[in-house]
């Protein structure tokens, strides 16, 4: 397979996923902050903006944190380069050029989903809230993996896009867990008790708040939260099933057995997947969440990197 | 989707066959001739005998069956996904290239004098090539004038003296006939040696054609197309450096904003080699190598559908991104083989065309079995006088544009267009020619408005396959219809259209 | 880069080192130039391109036939032209220009209808009515740019040369080589010094129907002898480039170039154009990546 051709797939699925997360992010969190108190309206729009990772160029486009600022930052700033339409739009621009590589299904539908999302007004969904585009958007990723699960035969090109997919899943959830904790944290000695509204957020972003009830059956706590969402090894968007999915992807093509590895992703994935299948979360908050997160996520931007140079953009010895 | 197509297929077939034969053939009514050859009819009613069997088909069918038919052809093309893209106003719109359903049909013994008529042009256009980049012979014995061929903005100077595989420079030939109305015979209109295209429309045009008419398909006995993919995989693999069975070919194809991109595609998967662009090959000391993710893997075969002056930034345009930095040094050094060869160019150039039937004579020693049109080449004061006095009643091409740009059909365009090409002329008379309007020949093909049929302008493109010693050539060809009445512009992106072409094992 | 070996010039000994190391392979052009090309896949930050030759340049016995004449010339027109076509159309560089005219003209009426003195004449005009003023035009004008100007360095009067003599009829080539510097201060020395040491040179050579191809440098307006080493022939300065490459970095990057000629008695320098071809670097991250990573176009 061409390394033009396996970027390509990488990248249209983290830009796929990216754009998902970020739909979901912003439409639980817009809705739960709206119902909250003015005081700490400010504080409360923040965590999205750091969590997404574009703090400075967001406080150099707006002066003010508001409810508008951040929904038309996250969705529609076509300088914004993880804003939601540019997600989109770079997904659909690496499917075309791969088209011959996926399904002819598959191209319709990123198609689709493109011009569709190029139809919204900025101006009028701004008015009208989040829900309805962000539910629209999640729709279009939905069918997407839907389409990309029934057509794809799961050759080298399948397992890239699952890697590209699973690293953008691992490193959302790694970032929104470690800015809502610390945001919380901040929370505390103000109002005294958790936030357990913001906690379901986090789990409602995610399609968790169900799987937490019927393993948990107690009411929220966060350190049960973190615990699903980073170590628990069948939901589908915890840290380490996510990370599962990478090294099972990076060992598909390169033919690893279990137990060794053929390049540094390969190796740092495994170790990642090692700590998440052992750590407890008692342990892990011991550590400070805060900075186990940090790890895992320069972890994941090494895999990344990696993984470009191994396939991608290999540097070429003489 | 395209199950339910062929299931609807199969219902028209078995409800037409259970129909009374004896029906007023509807879709010919008011069919005429014209003053031009009809290559169906050589008298009102009277069809040719390679067109009977047809006729009694399409005799017996009214126009609605024959526009159901016509409209499920058109679903599965675009199905298929078979379109071209044409770039105008800035919009890539991709359009279905139109695809008649009448087929275009010769004759074994008229196609076996074709096919003996363009392998000699071949052979002698091949010979040429290897000449003019190496002894110079042609040159140095006066058959052509020196500076006709360095004032060539398509001869490539580094291509002289540089050696190719087997000395094959025209793998790959789609050589332009056309029938003069007048004499009933088929001329060349113009060779087409660099990297001529629409070989996918001969292919898909028969696999759609045997399934819409099969028994009409099946009782005129045609001849197969269908080997050329295997031809040509067979040729580039035979002219690797490094010999074996083993060869690395791939299709070096400028990416999806090209308009032949399909085709690139199709043709890719048809062989089963790869596709690539520019930016996944890479020469390292003088051999080229593909980007994979399994490492470099050395290429030996490029089968380029690109134009020379995009392939390489450091032999030819600077700001080339599609090509390939130190592509000619491989070429060069040996390591790498090209089809087609860099250069061809030069024996494209419509002001060179006019000196083919020399070549023929000079290298084979033969005379020439095809005819070529009169042509006047600009850059000779006395052709270029004429012509500028004669503007209106002539056809103006660039020597090296092909698709129909920058064509002048001289009776039909207005004084403007004639202001302006007389000027263009002037200015740079090295890069016009001109030739006499010839009427071509016509067939029938639907009129989509009138729901019948009507004599649509037709040229013929057989492609031609060269391996070293044998020319092969696929039986009959794409033939281009200009579906406007009275058009004579067949390109894709100019209102044309497509028919399938028979080549008949007998006579009909 | 290597010098021509005919009977006017020996090349001695000619090699070419890159660093980093690179394995080349030499060519001739259409031209008969030899060409080397190399490349280099390994990240670097410097590409060094070293030539260096031995060249003897000789004088060759003085030609007894007497010049022709330019009425000759023009019952030869038609046949040069053929013979010689690619020395005597106009380019990109040296298009056929009308302001020419007055120069053809002016240099005709001193000729005394010989060519040799027509030649020579083009060659003063152009010496003494334009300037040499290095940075007035640049390495991609054509001679509109030097005309309107009546300026330029050894290209462009090179150039202007060829075009005046094309139009007249006659084939003309570019010669571009090294102008070895005299050493000694002469009146001639300082303007010398500039062009010669520090740069390549670039002058004529016009085919003389019935005799050779002669030299003529418009730049310095005086013979052309045994100091011009000779590197390459074109018809313009577009087919001897000395160095031409494409490279692969990082946007942003800066690009700083020297290149240094050095006749192998001197020791001077000037900037030109060379490029190198290199691989990206991979970014290395230690801390926690504010920002989200994207794809590499």
């Amino acid at each position: 397979m061409l390394s033009r051709i396996a970027d390509s797939l990488f990248w249209l699925a983290r830009y796929i996923e990216r754009a998902e997360d970020t739909a979901r992010i912003l439409d639980v969190n817009y809705h739960m902050l709206l119902e909250q108190s003015q005081d700490s309206y400010q504080l409360r729009w923040e965590p999205l903006i750091v969590m997404a990772g574009e703090e400075h160029l967001f406080r150099r486009l707006y002066s003010e944190v508001n409810a508008e600022n951040v929904f038309e930052f996250l969705a529609f700033r076509p300088d914004n380069p993880s804003s939601i339409i540019q997600c989109i739009s770079k997904a659909r621009e690496n499917a075309r050029t791969i088209r011959d590589c996926i399904s002819r299904e598959m191209w319709e539908d990123i198609n689709g989903l493109y011009h569709m999302v190029g139809r919204f007004s900025p101006r009028d969904e701004i008015v009208a809230g989040p829900h309805r585009f962000c539910d629209r958007i999640k729709f279009g990723t939905h069918r997407f993996h839907g389409v990309t699960d029934a057509t794809l035969p799961r050759d080298e090109g399948w397992q890239f896009l699952r890697i590209g997919w699973s690293l953008e899943r691992a490193e959302m959830t790694s970032r929104l867990v470690d800015v809502q904790y610390q945001n919380l944290l901040d929370e505390l000695p103000t109002t005294g008790t958790p936030d357990n509204h913001q906690w379901m957020a986090v789990l409602r972003s995610v399609g968790a708040v169900e799987a937490y009830h019927r393993q948990y059956h107690s009411s929220i706590e966060p350190e049960k939260v973190a615990g699903m969402l980073i170590l628990n090894p069948q939901h589908p968007r915890s840290i380490r099933f996510s990370t599962t999915e990478v090294q099972s992807g990076l060992r598909a093509i390169s033919g690893s057995d279990r137990g060794s590895y053929t390049n540094e992703a390969e190796r740092l994935a495994g170790k990642v997947v090692e700590r998440l299948s052992y750590d407890r979360i008692e342990e892990i908050f011991k550590q400070g969440l805060h900075s186990y997160l940090n790890e895992l996520s320069a972890m994941f931007a090494l895999i990344g990197s990696d993984i470009a140079r191994n396939y991608f953009y290999y540097a070429v010895v003489a | 989707m395209k199950v339910l197509t062929w299931r609807l297929l199969e219902y028209y077939t078995a409800m037409e066959a259970a129909r009374p034969r004896a029906m007023i053939p509807s879709l010919f009514a008011g069919y005429d001739l014209g003053n031009f050859y009809d290559e169906m009819f050589s008298r009102p009613g009277e069809p040719r005998r390679p067109y009977a069997k047809v006729f009694e088909r399409l005799a017996s069918i009214s126009s609605e069956q024959f526009d159901e038919r016509r409209k499920l052809a058109d679903l599965s093309f675009l199905i298929q996904g078979i379109t071209f893209t044409v770039y105008s106003d800035g919009r890539n719109t991709e359009r279905l290239f139109p695809f008649d359903l009448i087929p275009r049909i010769l004759a074994n013994s008229e196609w076996r004098q074709i096919d003996r008529g363009l392998t000699q042009r071949v052979l002698a256009l091949n010979l040429f090539l290897q000449d003019v980049y190496g002894k110079q012979c042609i040159l140095k014995d006066g058959k052509i004038p020196r500076s006709l061929i360095y004032s060539c903005p398509y001869f490539v100077r580094e291509m002289v003296g540089l050696e190719v595989p087997r000395g094959i420079f025209t793998h790959v030939c789609g050589i332009d006939l056309v029938r003069d109305s007048k004499t009933g015979e088929f001329y060349v209109l113009e060779d087409n040696v660099r990297t001529p295209s629409g070989i996918s429309y001969v292919l898909e045009n028969r696999l759609v054609l045997t399934r819409i008419f099969p028994d009409a398909f099946h009782a005129s006995e045609v001849l197969p197309v269908d080997h050329y993919p295997a031809e040509l995989s067979r040729i580039l693999r035979s002219i690797s450096p490094r010999g074996g069975d083993d060869a690395q070919v791939v299709l070096l194809s400028p990416g999806i904003y090209n308009s032949a991109y399909f085709e690139h595609s199709f043709l890719a998967r048809q062989m089963g080699i790869e596709l690539v662009e520019g930016r996944d090959l890479i020469v390292d000391g003088g051999i080229v190598f593909m980007k994979t993710i399994r490492g470099l893997q050395r290429v030996d075969v490029i089968y380029r559908r690109m134009d020379d002056e995009f392939l390489d930034p450091l032999a030819f345009r600077r700001d080339s991104l599609l090509g390939v930095p130190g592509l000619m040094s491989a070429y060069r050094s040996g390591n790498v083989a090209l089809a087609n060869a860099v250069g061809n160019g030069v024996a494209d150039d419509k002001a060179i065309y006019a000196y083919v039937p020399e070549f023929i004579r000079y290298y084979l020693g033969e005379d020439p079995i095809l005819r070529t049109v009169e042509t006047y080449i600009c850059a000779k004061p006395g052709d270029l006088n004429y012509v500028l006095g004669h503007l209106a009643e002539l056809v103006v091409k660039t020597v090296g544009e092909s698709g129909g740009y920058g064509m002048l059909i001289g009776p039909t365009a207005d004084r403007k267009t004639l202001e302006l090409f007389r000027n263009r002329i002037s200015q740079n008379p090295r890069n016009y020619i001109a030739q006499p309007v010839i009427p071509l020949s016509r067939v029938p093909s639907y009129d989509v408005s009138s729901r019948r049929l009507g004599g649509r302008h037709v040229d013929l493109r057989p492609y031609c396959l060269f391996d070293g010693k044998k020319v092969v050539i696929v039986p009959g060809g794409l033939t281009r219809v200009a579906l406007q009445r009275g058009s004579l512009v067949v390109n894709s992106s100019q209102g044309g259209g497509s028919k399938d072409t028979w080549v008949l094992r007998g006579e009909g | 880069m290597r010098p021509i070996h005919d009977e006017r010039q020996s090349c001695l000994s000619f090699r070419i080192t890159t660093t980093p190391q690179a394995n080349g392979t030499t060519y001739l052009d259409a031209f008969g130039n030899s060409v080397y090309q190399f490349n280099v896949l390994r990240e670097h930050r410097r590409l060094t391109i070293e030539a260096e030759s031995i060249v003897l340049t000789h004088d060759l016995p003085e030609s007894l036939a007497e010049s022709p004449s330019l009425a000759e010339l023009d019952s030869l027109k038609e046949r040069l032209r053929e013979e010689h076509f690619e020395f005597v159309a106009p380019t990109e560089y040296v298009p056929h220009l009308p302001e020419l005219g007055e120069f053809i003209e002016a240099a005709e009426e001193m000729s005394g209808g010989k060519v040799i003195g027509f030649v020579q004449n083009l060659s003063d005009l152009i010496h003494k009515r334009f300037q040499y003023v290095p940075g007035a035009t640049h390495v991609h004008s054509s001679i509109k740019d030097s005309l309107s100007i009546s300026a330029g360095v050894c290209q462009d009067f090179a150039h202007l040369l060829l075009g005046a003599a094309r139009m007249r009829g006659l084939p003309a080539r570019y010669v571009s080589g090294y102008l070895v510097p005299t050493g000694a201060a002469t009146p001639e020395s300082k303007q010398e010094e500039v062009i010669g040491g520090q740069a390549s040179h670039a002058w004529a050579e016009v085919l003389i129907p019935g005799r050779d191809w002669m030299a003529f440098d418009p730049t310095l307006g005086g013979p052309v002898g045994l100091r011009h080493v000779r590197i390459a022939y074109g018809r313009d300065y577009g087919d001897v480039a000395p160095v031409r490459g494409v490279y692969k970095g990082h946007a942003g990057q800066r690009l700083s170039v020297d290149v240094r000629v050095r006749p192998a008695l001197d020791d001077e320098g000037r900037e030109q154009l060379a490029k190198t071809t290199a691989a990206p670097t991979a970014p290395t991250i230690i801390e926690r990546p504010q920002q989200p990573a994207q794809q590499q176009q």
